[in-house]
């Protein structure tokens, strides 16, 4: 999963949709970003998952902790981001040999 | 000493006589320098000295003698002196008499009165002439006394002084005149009259010895003796010139005669032992000295100076007579000693040289050599010397004898030249042959020597040899020996037979030696032959010990043969039987993992064949046995110790008794254990055809029921209700079969319990109903499930029955193998068949990885058909939930970007409104109002989101 940062310069509101969290069994995904705002000018990419927020691992956080502390951030905010390379992929690579006997 | 007696000096006893009396007196008078160089001198000076002194002396004596002989000039007594002189003489006389009285312990008062018993008188006689008068009378009678005073006038007149007109009466009665007469006599006689200086008259004679011993002193003249003493330097001078240290010479004064006489007669008095014969007063007051008094004075000085003096100069002469006899004597004394010392030493070595008794060492007879040459070389040579310087010696001292009119030297008995000569002559006859002897001893003992260093060199490596020999042959290592290490004793022993037979020359010549040295009658014989003896004993010993030893060895070699053919048999047989049993016992003992009645009963049947081999097997061991017991029997019968077990085996009688005992053991406990597993099987078959004819029923049904199931969810007869209504009878069903399977269990537990794995009645497990059955019941519950979140979800998403029969269609189309989830390229092309554009590019990667991402948040790689009709029910219908419930409460707000309160209670039902108001935040925007609330976070919160 390549990563990278995207520091957006403050305050907010930042211009994205944040979706997920540990107490929706979902990763914290940017869902939406509204066209023309800081964080569309900032490269942040729809469906990319936030690995840490300002330095802080997103692991084991929940959806409230994560919006608290994006709303903290006055002045820049640095989202450290995993591109969704979907799992599929590397289960495709993994599983599908051992499915393909039980397909032919 | 007198010289009265000295009488015919020609005769040499005289000689020796004068040397014996004086010669220590002389010697201690004798100039020192003239006898250090008389000493000095060599032989040959010495010689010459000899003679010239010889008639020196005797010239000296002679006139001696002559000058001493009574000779009388005046004896008269001088009456011309005045009473002043006569004083004068008398108190010069009375001192004079003193001065020889009191050696004899008396003295006088009176000169004119003591004399006259005449007693006093022999005294002084006596004394000055040192011979003995004859006895006076004791008697105080006139004719005592006259008789005692003739006595003494004849001892005077004997001295050849002639006593004119002096008679014994005078002197009795006292007259003075004739006593002083006799006096001045006896004075002349025998103080002055010994006074003699080249010849001359005694007076004459005292006034040269006076001239001579002043003449240095130019302060003194003598010319008489009377006023040239007068100063007292005379006095002074004599004194000096013999003792310088007793006055200070040149401190006295001519013109001071007191002191100088005080001085003079002072000192000699003192340390000169000369009375005081004259007052100083006396000569220095009268113009002429009295003559008389003034030589008795002088006299005294003379006889205190030089009556020593003379009798040195005589004795020196005389000394060197008596050295030429003393050297004389010492050559006789040397010659006695050399000879005495030669003769000795000649009786000492000739017994040596004599002494032919041999010795027995050849070191000891080398020594003798050593001594006989070292006796030639260094103690015989100085002995030649010595003889012949005796033999000069005697000559020249004949010669010398002969010559100085010595009579001739006659050596005492036994020391003659002749019997020196003859001495040495039987010396050199026992020295002859003396060496010769030594070398042929010498060589004998060489070959002795020989002869006895070779026989202990054989003898010494022949017992080195034999060392240990007669043990090691006694040695019963046989007894205990193995097969092997008996052959190996026996060609040990071979080889020491050999060795012993090569050994024989040895002895031989060791006795050969012994026999040799007997003959050649060698000293330590008695040793030597002992010795021979010894080993030729002991040879013996060792060849009767070999042969007993080669018999023995032999003998244990047969037997143990046969023992070791036995042990092979037994080995043979035992090893085989050994292994036989080993394989029984192991097999009687192997325990038995039988499934079956036919294994069970395979089992029995080998056993029942084992058992039948028994018998013979038995017979077998007691042969074995058998064998054993004839070895015991062999080694018991011939003592064989057989320390070495069976080499070929390590099986034992005991060892084989204890396995067959096992194996016999071992076989009622397999028959008992047989019986028992067969009784097992039969059980265990029982409760197998009791597990598989349930299961085989059970199983069967699960199955149909999960086909079913499988059919009703996927076939959808009729609307969701109707499945679900079909599906609850039939989880109804299912859940009252559970005591079948119960009680299936309970089988299984007894088939568990008994240790069975398999059961060939049935195809079924245990494990395999469990999961059907737990399969069933999940799949039902899930099924169940299933449909009524599709009931949900098509209420929610407003889905038709038509839509989602068409997304079942479709998923079970792609689900092939009905396991009711799709995988990622199965729903992949799901979506596709359903008319999702997923391009099979980058973007469409993309974007099949978002949808992943929905129906398979926890990424298991699967997709549910829940997951499937949410997302295509979300695709298909609004696609942002949070939106539309944001517009909705849009809608409901009038509009505006926050709601209040009231217009929820007034809009929705009013547990919702309070879940609402509960739960919405005060909305913060600048158009806000107190009171205001945020739907919108609110809605996206609904949905997990939130806009930030």
């Amino acid at each position: 999963m390549s990563a990278y940062t995207v520091s957006l310069p403050g305050p907010g509101p930042w211009g994205f949709r944040l979706q997920g969290g540990k107490d929706f069994n979902m990763p914290l995904t940017i869902s939406r970003i509204t066209p023309g705002s800081k964080a569309a000018q900032g490269n942040l990419i729809q469906g990319d998952v936030i690995v840490a927020i300002d330095g802080v691992s997103t692991e084991g956080m929940t959806h409230l902790e994560a919006q608290n502390k994006i709303k903290m951030a006055n002045y820049n905010l640095a989202l450290t981001m995993a591109k969704f390379i979907s799992l599929v992929v590397i289960l495709q690579e993994i599983i599908v040999p051992v499915f393909t006997p039980a397909v032919v | 000493m007198s010289w009265c007696n000295v009488g015919d000096l020609n005769r040499p006893k005289v000689h020796f006589f004068i040397h014996k009396y004086l010669l220590n007196q002389i010697l201690s008078c004798c100039d020192v320098v003239n006898l250090a160089y008389f000493n000095s001198l060599d032989k040959c000076h010495c010689k010459q000295i000899v003679k010239l002194n010889k008639s020196a002396i005797l010239t000296n004596i002679k006139k001696l003698w002559c000058l001493h002989k009574p000779t009388y000039h005046g004896s008269s007594w001088d009456y011309s002196h005045g009473s002043d002189t006569h004083s004068v003489c008398l108190a010069t006389f009375t001192a004079w008499c003193n001065s020889h009285l009191r050696k004899a312990g008396t003295q006088i008062e009176n000169i004119e009165e003591d004399f006259r018993d005449g007693l006093k008188l022999m005294l002084l006689l006596e004394v000055i002439s040192g011979e003995r008068l004859a006895k006076p009378e004791r008697g105080k009678m006139r004719v005592h006394k006259i008789s005692n005073v003739n006595k003494a006038l004849d001892f005077i007149a004997s001295k050849g002084v002639k006593l004119v007109s002096i008679g014994a009466e005078e002197i009795v009665d006292g007259n003075a005149k004739m006593t002083l007469g006799m006096i001045w006599t006896i004075i002349l006689r025998f103080a002055i009259q010994d006074i003699s200086v080249e010849e001359t008259s005694a007076k004459e004679g005292l006034l040269l010895w006076c001239q001579r011993k002043t003449a240095p002193y130019k302060n003194v003249n003598i010319q008489n003796f009377h006023i040239s003493w007068k100063d007292g330097l005379g006095f002074c001078a004599l004194i000096h010139r013999h003792r310088p240290e007793l006055i200070d010479y040149g401190k006295l004064r001519k013109d001071d005669p007191m002191t100088n006489l005080n001085t003079a007669f002072d000192v000699a008095e003192k340390y000169l032992d000369i009375p005081k014969m004259l007052d100083a007063e006396d000569i220095v007051g009268t113009a002429r000295p009295d003559e008389k008094a003034i030589m008795t004075y002088v006299s005294s000085f003379y006889h205190a100076f030089s009556g020593a003096q003379k009798a040195e100069t005589a004795a020196n002469r005389i000394c060197k007579v008596l050295a030429v006899n003393q050297e004389n004597e010492q050559l006789m004394e040397d010659y006695e000693k050399l000879a005495s010392d030669l003769l000795e030493w000649i009786r000492r070595t000739i017994p040596w040289l004599e002494n032919r008794l041999p010795e027995n060492t050849m070191q000891a007879m080398q020594q003798k050599l050593e001594d006989f040459r070292d006796y030639r070389r260094l103690h015989k040579p100085p002995k030649v010397q010595e003889k012949c310087q005796l033999e000069i010696n005697f000559n020249t001292l004949q010669t010398k004898l002969r010559l100085s009119n010595r009579p001739a030297f006659m050596p005492s008995e036994g020391k003659m030249v002749s019997d020196i000569n003859n001495a040495w002559g039987s010396l050199e006859g026992a020295e002859k042959g003396y060496e010769e002897w030594l070398l042929n001893e010498i060589r004998r003992l060489e070959r002795l020597d020989h002869l006895a260093e070779k026989f202990r060199q054989k003898a010494a490596i022949h017992e080195a040899w034999t060392e240990g020999k007669e043990e090691m042959l006694q040695k019963r290592d046989y007894e205990t020996a193995s097969l092997s290490d008996i052959k190996a004793l026996l060609k040990k022993h071979e080889a020491f037979e050999s060795d012993l037979a090569a050994h024989q020359d040895r002895v031989e010549q060791i006795a050969a030696i012994a026999q040799e040295l007997n003959e050649l009658d060698y000293y330590d014989s008695p040793s030597v032959n002992a010795r021979c003896q010894r080993i030729c004993d002991q040879w013996d010993a060792l060849g009767a010990l070999t042969q007993k030893r080669s018999e023995a060895l032999q003998r244990t070699e047969k037997l143990l043969e046969t023992i070791d053919q036995l042990y092979l048999e037994f080995a043979k047989r035992a090893a085989p039987f050994n292994n036989w049993m080993e394989g029984a016992m192991e097999d009687l003992q192997d325990t038995f993992i039988v499934h079956t009645i036919e294994e069970i009963q395979g089992l029995s049947t080998a056993h029942e064949q084992f058992k039948a081999t028994l018998p013979e097997a038995d017979k077998e061991r007691l042969a074995i046995l058998g064998i054993h017991n004839e070895i015991a029997k062999i080694v018991q019968t011939y003592h064989v110790n057989m320390a070495g077990t069976n080499p070929y085996t390590t099986i034992n009688p005991q060892e084989i008794n204890a396995k067959w005992d096992k194996v016999r053991q071992l076989v009622p406990q397999r028959d008992q254990a047989l019986i028992e597993e067969h009784a097992r099987q039969q059980n265990n078959e029982r409760l197998r055809r009791q597990f598989a004819n349930q299961a085989n029923v059970i199983g069967p049904w699960i199955q149909n029921k999960m086909e079913e199931i499988g059919r009703i969810s996927i076939e959808m007869h009729g609307t969701l209700e109707d499945q679900l209504t079909h599906l609850r009878q039939y989880e109804k069903s299912i859940v009252n079969y559970k005591p079948k399977i119960d009680q299936l269990e309970g089988d299984h537990q007894l088939i568990q319990e008994a240790l069975i794995f398999d059961n060939k009645h049935t195809n079924y497990t245990m494990e395999h109903i469990r999961v059907g059955w737990e399969q069933l019941l999940t799949t039902i519950a899930r099924t169940i499930n299933e449909i009524e979140n599709q009931i949900l979800t098509r209420d929610a998403k407003g889905i038709s029955q038509e839509q989602l029969n068409e997304f079942r269609a479709s998923f079970n189309h792609f689900d092939r193998d009905h396991s009711g989830t799709l995988g990622a390229e199965e729903f992949k092309a799901c979506l596709i068949s359903l008319g999702f554009d997923i391009a099979n590019d980058a973007q469409g990667e993309n974007e099949f990885s978002r949808i992943m991402s929905i129906v398979d948040p926890n990424r298991m790689g699967i997709v549910t058909f829940q997951a499937f009709i949410d997302f295509m029910s979300r695709e298909t219908a609004d696609t942002d939930t949070a939106d539309q419930v944001m517009a909705s409460f849009k809608v409901l707000a009038g509009d505006k970007n926050y709601i209040l309160a009231d217009e929820l209670r007034r809009e929705l039902p009013p547990d919702q409104a309070d879940y609402c108001i509960a739960r919405m935040a005060p909305y913060c925007g600048p158009d806000a109002v107190p009171g205001a609330l945020d739907y919108m976070s609110f809605s996206t919160a609904l949905y997990g989101e939130s806009d930030l």
